[in-house]
């Protein structure tokens, strides 16, 4: 563990923390040594740097009266970064409350999505099961340590959500994607959770997976109020994250996708913030380390499936990529990914519409693009027996007739990538999935 | 009706699953690399060179009656882009007159082999071939310049060069544009590379399939853009063409090896990747750089340098006159389109010369890639 981001002195080490110049330092990071406190401090420092708007301090008189209540939401995974990132924002909170007799600058709303068991194996997922069934009993816990800060929590269970408007989607091979209702009775007993599991590969699926989170996100902050998202990636998950995106042919979407911007979600303004943006993963790691109380709650990292190559998701690769560059001293790469992110911007020409599967704005052709340089054609037929097979062959297969949607380039490429009628929900599903499968909602408990 | 037709059909009936999916009638013989779809040889040959056929159209790169220079070295890429470029040419009536044309970088066991490729090309195309060296044009041999400058930066010097040797190359047929072999797997690399390295410079633009600029009379671009480099071996393989599979000796670009592992991987997962990275790349668009306020800048310094005050200092150590960058400028020394006052190819040679005195000069005529490849060779 030389030559990474983050190096651990030895326990006997003589060093000391070059910041309060008392306490025996721990750790290098960012040319300088470090003891546990200074080195959380720092960290905190960065993640309040990036909140520091009005909004989000406590407010007295005229501000008070112009900002309101703001509500701010917090997607938790019981990863490494969103538990950092909650322990930051709730410390933050509860010094707010302790100075201000009470007053804090926002409120805190916490989301856990629970995502579905998608290796088709049960016992992989028997941990998330017997720790998440019981309602949010684990957050409670979490969240005395914060006390008197009270936090909002709910819980979606994306794996049991009915498809109740699920399309039979099919890709012509003119890149056209066509919606084809599905029957009824069938398809109320599948869910998300089913669908994802007929998904052709799990990178797919990973797509498809992020896609419905994000948007259940949006969705769950409109409903709960709550005016800003703070996601908690580190700067080496965002560099990651535009890496994937590029490699999905989502690259248009990458300066909405890693950047703090305020957007416009259903007529409404939103925040979205990464207020982690500036700390890489080993230094979040580090951060858990120093916290034993945040440890254990920490939902352990261990991707089900195997690790064969054909096995991997986009992101598998991209994080493998990125943590061989941090063992051979490229951790920098990650911050130049994230800085040239920050310079993109959207595209020049006029938005068409927005894609009916993951509703980003649609700005060009995608289809007329694909079908340029994917060409189905067939070479004549040239002998007899030829033809005969040609006319077995037609009879046996129908064509697709249904509505045809309007999808942006990376949906299109996914949904062809997934299979013969394959089923997934449109955009609008989600709001139905918020509407019916928010588990949990303790807003009404006291302090 | 032919005597195989009489043939009892049962005996050679093939199942419906095992059929070409775009044709239905003959039998598929391949998985196509870029979408997996279960093709003959028949309908690839179709859709391969169709696909290029559209981009070609599409981007309006040919003029009726314009002498076009292949870039050609003997490798699978070039050769297949001169017999694809013949095909279509004829097919359907570009009025292109197409020329071959090679460079020798002078690199002992790797180009004097892959030369004799072309040269048979030239023959089975019935093309005209000019080969334009780096020892006529530089006076050093690429062997010579490893052995001066290391096999580490053997790449930065080789591909300096080169592109400025196919310009003159052209320049000396009287050709004003030049294709090369670039595809799409190299697309999607540069693209990966440039977000790597944060070459904003270069973000924007790197997918461009033409590039001109008003200070070279020459275009080139690259036909080849969308085609997976799994299909160009492909076709290569069924279309049975003469190509020369060696790569070359000296050291591949690291940085670009380590991007093209990580496209390897995941072209495996996901086949599309290499052209949801164009279309990604394709739609990159810089955000408009903020003011800095000066003020707010360096505050307290109130003579805070302007740009006009800046003096730019040349690699050479001398500092330049005061002249507007813009596109077209020309190299002071050797007239080639350079965005500074000496374009890079000088600035590398002139560095050479500096160090040529200390070259070995131990008269032996055999670089060190002949001598890479003799000792691969050896067995125990």
């Amino acid at each position: 563990m030389s030559s990474g981001p983050v190096t651990y002195l030895p326990l006997d080490t003589d060093d000391q923390c070059q910041r309060c110049k008392e306490k025996r330092a721990v750790l290098l990071s960012r040319k300088e040594k470090f003891c546990p406190d200074c080195f959380v401090f720092f960290m905190r420092g960065k993640q309040r740097k990036l909140m520091l708007d009005e909004r989000y301090k406590v407010k007295y008189g005229q501000v008070a009266d112009r900002l309101g209540v703001q509500k701010v939401l917090l997607p938790l995974s019981y990863g490494a970064s969103s538990l950092v990132l909650l322990d930051m924002v709730a410390s933050l909170l509860q010094e707010q409350n302790l100075a201000h007799k009470g007053k804090q600058g926002f409120e805190l709303v916490v989301v856990h999505l629970k995502e579905p068991n998608l290796s088709g194996n049960a016992s992989d997922n028997s941990e998330t099961d017997s720790d998440f069934a019981s309602g949010g009993k684990k957050f409670k816990e979490l969240a005395l340590q914060y006390s008197p800060v009270n936090i909002e929590y709910h819980e979606v269970d994306i794996e049991g959500a009915v498809l109740t408007a699920a399309m039979k989607i099919t890709v012509n091979n003119q890149f056209g994607v066509i919606a084809l209702p599905s029957s009824s009775d069938e398809a109320e007993k599948r869910t998300i959770g089913d669908a994802l599991r007929a998904c052709a590969t799990r990178s797919l699926q990973e797509d498809l997976l992020s896609l419905m989170k994000n948007e259940l996100i949006r969705g769950l902050s409109l409903k709960t109020g709550c005016k800003t998202i703070i996601y908690g990636h580190s700067m080496t998950r965002l560099a990651n994250e535009v890496i994937s995106l590029t490699v999905k042919g989502r690259g248009l979407t990458i300066h909405e996708s890693v950047i703090n911007k305020s957007i416009e979600y259903n007529q409404q303004e939103l925040q979205v913030i990464f207020p982690l943006r500036d700390i890489l993963k080993a230094e979040v790691i580090a951060i858990l380390l120093f916290n034993e109380a945040l440890q254990k709650f920490l939902l352990p990292d261990a991707k089900p499936g195997s690790r064969l190559a054909k096995n991997m998701t986009v992101r598998d690769l991209t994080t493998q990529y990125f943590d061989n560059l941090d063992a051979t001293g490229y951790a920098s790469t990650a911050s130049t990914v994230v800085k040239t992110a920050e310079k993109l911007a959207g595209p020049k020409e006029p938005q068409q519409g927005t894609c009916d599967v993951c509703g980003s704005s649609i700005h060009h052709q995608p289809q007329k693009w694909l079908s340029d340089i994917t060409v189905s054609i067939a070479a004549p037929l040239t002998t007899e027996d030829e033809e005969e097979y040609a006319r077995q062959y037609g009879t046996s297969e129908g064509s697709a007739e249904g509505k045809e949607l309007r999808v942006c380039y990376g949906c299109t490429v996914t949904l062809a990538g997934s299979g013969k009628q394959f089923e997934w929900p449109m955009r609008a599903t989600a709001q139905e999935i918020i509407d019916e499968f928010v588990l949990t909602d303790d807003e009404d408990e006291g302090p | 009706m032919s005597s195989s037709a009489d043939l009892p059909r049962k005996d050679r009936k093939i199942k419906p699953s095992a059929l070409c999916e775009l044709c239905h009638g003959r039998k598929a013989v391949m998985k196509r690399p870029k979408n997996l779809q279960k093709l003959c040889k028949e309908c690839f040959f179709l859709v391969f060179e169709t696909e290029i056929h559209n981009t070609i159209t599409s981007a309006k790169l040919f003029q009726k009656g314009e002498k076009v220079a292949i870039g050609a070295s003997g490798g699978k890429d070039s050769t297949v882009l001169a017999s694809i470029l013949k095909t279509l040419n004829e097919r359907y009536e570009y009025g292109l007159e197409l020329v071959l044309l090679s460079i020798d970088e002078g690199i002992k066991g790797y180009r004097d082999d892959s030369l004799a490729t072309v040269k048979r090309n030239q023959q089975q195309y019935e093309m005209e071939l000019e080969i334009v060296s780096y020892k006529e044009l530089y006076d050093w041999l690429m062997d010579e310049i490893v052995s001066c400058a290391g096999i580490r930066s053997s790449c930065t010097y080789c591909g300096v060069l080169r592109r400025q040797a196919l310009d003159r190359g052209a320049a000396k047929l009287g050709i004003h544009h030049v294709v090369t072999g670039h595809n799409a797997d190299d697309m999607a690399e540069t693209v990966l590379m440039n977000i790597l390295r944060g070459d904003t410079a270069r973000l924007e633009n790197s997918c461009s399939i033409l590039t001109q600029s008003s200070g070279s009379p020459i275009k080139r671009s690259k036909p080849f853009k969308y085609s997976y480099q799994k299909e160009i071996v492909l076709y290569a393989h069924y279309k049975k063409l003469d190509y020369f599979s060696t790569e070359c000796t000296y050291a591949p670009e690291a940085f670009r090896g380590t991007a093209r592992e990580l496209l390897k991987g995941l072209g495996a997962i996901r086949p599309s990747c290499i052209m949801d990275i164009i279309y990604s790349g394709e739609h990159f668009v810089l955000a408009q750089k903020k003011k800095v306020t000066k003020s707010y800048k360096n505050g307290r310094d109130k003579k805070a340098a302007t740009a006009e005050d800046e003096q730019e200092i040349n690699p050479d150590g001398s500092v330049a006159l005061k002249t507007t960058k813009r596109d077209g400028n020309t190299c002071e020394k050797c007239g080639y389109i350079t965005s500074n006052k000496i374009c890079k190819a000088c600035v590398l040679l002139a560095g050479l010369e500096a160090s040529r005195a200390k070259a070995s000069v131990d008269g032996s005529e055999e670089g060190a890639a002949k001598l890479g490849k003799t000792l691969e060779l050896l067995s125990f």
